[in-house]
């Protein structure tokens, strides 16, 4: 479905991805870990087009409609459209825009994109509710303004809800795991559970094993110092989580 | 008094910003004639079954207004019949105010109004009913001045709601509107006050209200520019009883080269008084705004809470903005904050409404209305609230 | 000696001067006076007395022309009372414009220098001589109108800094000289800087050459001594292209009863990716309790980022004096040049303050900071007054600011006149201030720690000015803390 060959990105001037390869197929949960400051974020970011990060060298493939496209050319709005979703680690808040009218915005986006018939008013709120009857989310979601005074449990939940209501075919969670008390994240990990069919694919940034216990990936890689050093199943979060990212160097 | 000491200049600190000489420029004069001729226009705006009090060219006019829901307990007439029945607060009021802190305009106004409004709402009066008072300068006649003047007075534990609108349906009327409103809140009384400003695009419009604060009264006040090729607009709030609270909030929105100057003066005079203010600005293509708030916290003022935020944003390429929030603290068991901020559309914003499939015209346009929205929200009355929305609309179509 | 052990050195060094000056007094300790032969030019002010002045500083002609130019053009202006504060008529025909030590000629070695005066630097915890000399710091010291001396001059050489008294500088450096003073604060600026330079007798020249960072701190200390007389002293400094210095100031005078007017110019350049530090600690005499007394502190400090990449940085403690009136400000006309203003002043007694800074953003990417704390006491007036100003050329320019004001006691006064104006479109402001009282939880809780009333408010004061100390050098810090303390005792109970 999607393929990062010898990715090279850099911010401000400083070179942070220093060739990534990776493929992530149709129906697969893939997770990437790493020590802090090893890349993962800025991967995240320059999927989903991020302006502030440069890209040098490398591209990312992505299927649409049987083509091969390079989605390094498409502006983020566009990269969403086709479906790549990336929730974000810090929920950015948007006073004074109301959730709901902001995410039919992007769902009306998304059917004018594919040729359908745009939502309207009354039938996209009883579509956005059957999604949060299944997230197990209350009404003040769509209620007040996006992430405005949200805790940061809500906020990351607040994510998998729009996740749940654009459909995404690829979609990356960036430490979505962090700053979650364990109810928060059960809640989180059972919404991302539910969504996952045989026709979509994510890619799990973590910095810790816990989340893993939940949301069980096919494969592990460690990215470090901007590179990817090891890939293998699951096995490999548990002995990371117990020796540490050094024995890998 | 305006004859002595003229049109300000810029040398003077009230006027720092704003030169006047645009106005200098033209020769005005009061009319007579308050005939409209685009009626539909006008109740577009107005809803003609609301209680409309609506004057045209500064000139009371008994067939555009509608008078019949006014409730028992709220009294009206001109104000030069109130004055000279002399009729009661009238007189406590208007000596009130040091003359030698009046303002040219506002003396000018005084010199030159014919035909002002005075309300009153008698004591435990509860108004629900939206009390819209509309000044409206016809097109027919080129560089009419009106002096558009108004006192309120709220006996005690009596509440409000008044929208004060200065409009023109012609942006191309070259016209001078020197408007005065003065409101006095007794113990427990609260008004809901907007004061809406269209002028046409030609227009000058300065403007003063001044509120005068008891014991335990409410100003919950809103100012909304969106008009005027010159707009000054001065908000003077004096708390001069214990525990009376004011909040001052305001939207301006400007475009092409329209100038707007805001002054907000809260003046704390007693213990435990409250004051909250937000201004916000949304400047387009070559449009400059001023913000100028005081607060003044008086040595037997202890116990004051004192807010102040004005947020500037720069859509436009050659816009420019002013601000000079000022403290003027002489008590001290206060506490007083003010801030300012000046800056564009926020960039992680812009890139999560981008990953939420929105292309960047729109999520512009989204969160320019999100930073409205985030202020509206204050106003309690819903029909002033879609009065101004509607008013706000065309300048969010038009961002690119 | 390395660099570190020069300064560890001088912070042992200053700590005991610290200790004797400051701890053992809860007075003005600094408020004796030197008993002195001068050389002295009877009060008044017309062109002669400018041209005697010149005269007997031995300068060129044309330094001579340019202050009668000053003058002239001084007569033209009217005193300004624009700022938020109250003070008489000031008789400018009463003041002494020349005050010099008579045994006060340049010495070749600063053991020469007139025992007496040495005594009194001593005295002020700034030691000259060459055995007891402070190791990191280089000091110019000036006593009324002439610098007295001027330590570490050799060392400083050899990397090829100029470090010496304007006087000095003038006569061996005519061609700096001519070239950058009046550059940054021009004559015709606002009536005291014209006024400082038709009578400037002397003050500190700094000058950093290319590539070179200052191996030591360098500092000017300002002593008032004469009565009748004021002091008029003008600095200069530049740093050219990649260089770097910290310098140091601090000032104090007798108690009297009469008013004396310090009518200072500070000149900062700094070119290409130069780094000028600029620090002072003001402790001018600020009048007794009634307010009777003290010195005039009428400052015009400007620097110009003229270089890119360049940054000037001003840390102020102003805690004497009895009125303030200064605004150190930075011209950022570099691209991607840096300007940063922290303040902490203080106000106690009588004393008016009304200071803060000017940031006027030309150059592409400026960025600018603003931290200033006001601490009033007693029957004090403080005021904070600040531009910040974006002109067309200046894109994406930044500033922060922040000023916040602390009320101790009920019968002082704090304001905040804080002026933005934005002429480009792409520039990001962000002004916050507050005033409050000393936090009375705060208080309680240190007290309920066992502190006393008068540590729990130094700790609190303390906390409340960290944000500016934490940019002073170490040595100054320490002193700040101190002289902060010092004046705030008496104003809590």
């Amino acid at each position: 479905m999607i393929e990062i060959k010898n990715l090279h990105a850099q911010v401000g001037g400083i070179e942070i991805l220093k060739g990534i390869n990776l493929k992530i197929n149709a129906g697969e949960v893939h997770a990437i870990m790493g020590p802090n400051g090893s890349g993962k974020s800025t991967l995240a970011k320059v999927i989903a087009g991020h302006p502030d990060y440069e890209v040098t060298k490398g591209e990312i493939i992505y299927d649409v409609n049987f083509k091969k496209i390079n989605i390094l050319e498409l502006a983020p709005e566009e990269r969403a459209r086709e479906g790549i979703f990336m929730a974000f680690q810090y929920p950015v808040e948007i006073p004074g825009v109301n959730t709901s009218v902001f995410l039919r915005a992007a769902f009306n986006e998304i059917c004018k994109h594919q040729g359908a018939e745009e939502m309207d008013p009354i039938d996209f709120d009883l579509y956005i509710r059957k999604k949060m009857k299944l997230l197990n989310m209350d009404d003040k979601f769509i209620t007040r303004p996006v992430n405005v005074d949200f805790s940061g449990g809500e906020k990351k939940r607040n994510e998998i809800l729009q996740m749940a209501v654009l459909n995404p075919r690829f979609s990356v969670l960036d430490e979505t795991d962090s700053g979650l008390d364990i109810d928060s994240m059960r809640i989180v990990a059972d919404g991302v559970n539910k969504l996952k069919t045989k026709d979509n694919a994510t890619l799990l940034i973590t910095h810790y094993q816990r989340l893993l216990n939940y949301i069980v990936p096919d494969y592990v890689h460690i990215l470090r110092h901007g590179k990817i050093i090891k890939s293998q199943g699951k096995e490999l979060a548990l002995e990371v989580e117990e020796k540490g990212y050094d024995w890998l160097s | 008094m305006f004859q002595t000491h003229g049109i300000p200049t810029v040398k003077n600190e009230e006027w720092k910003y704003t030169s006047l000489e645009p106005l200098e420029k033209n020769i005005f004069e009061l009319v007579k004639d308050n005939k409209l001729a685009d009626r539909s226009a006008l109740f577009e705006y107005c809803n003609p079954q609301e209680i409309n009090i609506v004057f045209v060219n500064g000139i009371f006019s008994a067939d555009l207004s509608n008078l019949k829901n006014i409730p028992s307990g709220i009294i009206h007439c001109p104000l030069q019949e109130a004055v000279a029945k002399d009729l009661p607060k009238i007189k406590e009021f208007l000596t009130k105010y040091d003359p030698s802190q009046k303002t040219p305009f506002a003396a000018l106004n005084e010199a030159l109004n014919s035909d002002g409004l005075y309300i009153r709402a008698d004591q435990n009066t509860a108004c629900k009913e939206l009390i819209h008072i509309v000044h409206v300068t016809s097109a027919s006649r080129r560089n009419s001045a009106s002096m558009p003047r108004t006192l309120m007075v709220l006996e005690k534990s009596s509440e409000a709601t008044v929208l004060e609108s200065h409009l023109s349906f012609d942006d191309k009327a070259v016209y001078f509107a020197n408007a005065l409103t003065d409101i006095f809140l007794d113990e427990n009384a609260t008004l809901h006050y907007c004061k809406s400003q269209k002028e046409s695009q030609n227009a000058f419009h300065i403007g003063q209200t001044r509120v005068w604060q008891e014991r335990n009264s409410n100003f919950d006040g809103f100012s909304f520019m969106a008009g005027g090729a010159l707009t000054r607009n001065d908000l003077d709030v004096v708390i001069n009883g214990e525990g009376a609270s004011a909040n001052l909030n305001a939207l301006y929105n400007m475009s092409t080269t329209q100038h707007v100057d805001n002054h907000t003066s809260v003046d704390h005079r007693v213990p435990n008084g409250t004051s909250n203010q937000l201004y916000k600005g949304i400047l387009n293509q070559a449009a400059r705004g001023v913000f100028n708030g005081k607060i003044f916290v008086r040595p037997v003022a202890q116990k004051t809470n004192s807010y102040q935020l004005n947020k500037n944003l720069l859509l436009g390429k050659d816009c420019r903005v002013d601000t000079k929030p000022q403290l003027e603290i002489f008590a001290d068991d206060v506490k007083c904050t003010h801030g300012a901020t000046i800056g564009q559309l926020d960039e992680d914003q812009m890139f999560y409404l981008q990953t939420r499939c929105i292309p960047s015209k729109i999520a512009r346009r989204m969160l320019a209305q999100g930073f409205v929205d985030d202020l509206f929200s204050k106003i309690k009355n819903e029909s002033i609230h879609h009065k101004l929305d509607k008013l706000v609309q065309p300048s969010f179509q038009a961002l690119e | 000696m390395n660099e570190a052990e020069n300064k560890k050195t001088a912070k042992i060094l200053n700590e005991k001067t610290i200790e004797q000056n400051f701890l053992s007094s809860r007075d003005y300790k600094y408020g004796f006076v030197t008993d002195i032969e001068t050389d002295r030019i009877p009060e008044g002010l017309n062109e002669n007395v400018i041209r005697l002045i010149s005269e007997k500083k031995k300068e060129p002609s044309w330094m001579c022309e340019w202050r009668l130019k000053a003058y002239r053009h001084w007569l033209t202006m009217a005193e300004p009372h624009w700022p938020n504060f109250e003070y008489g008529p000031i008789d400018y025909q009463a003041i002494s414009y020349y005050n010099a030590p008579k045994k006060a000629p340049k010495h070749k070695s600063l053991n020469d220098v007139d025992p007496e005066l040495l005594k009194t630097f001593d005295k002020l915890g700034i030691p000259l001589t060459e055995q007891k000399r402070l190791s990191g710091v280089a000091v110019d010291a000036v006593f009324d109108s002439v610098s007295v001396g001027t330590t570490h001059q050799s060392e400083l050489e050899k990397v090829g800094i100029i470090f010496c008294s304007m006087s000095e500088a003038i006569r061996s450096h005519p061609e700096l000289v001519k070239k950058y003073l009046g550059s940054v604060v021009p004559y015709s600026d606002n009536f005291f800087a014209a006024l400082n330079a038709a009578v400037f007798s002397d003050g500190s020249f700094c000058y950093i050459p290319r590539g070179v960072r200052s191996p030591l701190e360098l500092s000017t200390y300002f002593r008032i001594n004469a009565a009748d007389s004021g002091q008029f002293e003008r600095t200069l400094i530049v740093a050219e292209d990649n260089s770097f210095v910290s310098y140091l100031e601090g000032c104090t005078a007798p108690t009297r009863d009469e008013n004396q007017l310090h009518a200072a110019v500070v000149e900062l350049i700094a070119m290409d990716h130069a780094e000028i530090k600029y620090s002072t600690v003001q402790n001018w005499y600020s009048g007794d309790k009634e307010g009777k007394g003290g010195i005039y502190n009428f400052v015009t400090k400007r620097g110009k980022c003229a270089g890119a990449h360049s940054k000037i940085s001003w840390t102020q403690v102003e805690a004497g004096a009895a009125i303030t009136w200064k605004y150190p400000s930075c011209i950022l006309q570099g691209d991607h040049s840096i300007g940063e203003f922290y303040s902490v002043a203080l106000t106690n007694h009588r004393m008016q303050a009304d200071t803060g800074t000017k940031m006027i953003h030309i150059g592409k990417n400026t960025r600018s900071t603003i931290v200033s704390k006001g601490i009033s006491t007693d029957e004090s007036n403080n005021n904070y007054r600040g531009l910040v100003k974006i002109m067309p050329t200046a894109d994406r320019a930044r500033n922060y600011s922040q000023c916040d004001s602390m009320l101790v006691g009920n019968k002082c006064r704090a304001n905040t006149f804080p002026y933005i104006e934005v002429k480009n479109n792409s520039a990001v402001l962000e002004h916050e201030a507050s005033t409050s009282k000393i936090n009375a939880d705060q208080i309680f809780y240190l007290l309920s720690r066992g502190l006393d009333m008068e540590g729990a408010v130094s700790l609190i004061i303390n906390g409340f000015c960290k944000e500016v100390f934490k940019e002073l050098p170490m040595e100054f810090a320490v002193e700040a803390v101190k002289l902060l303390e010092m004046k705030l005792e008496g104003s809590v109970g």
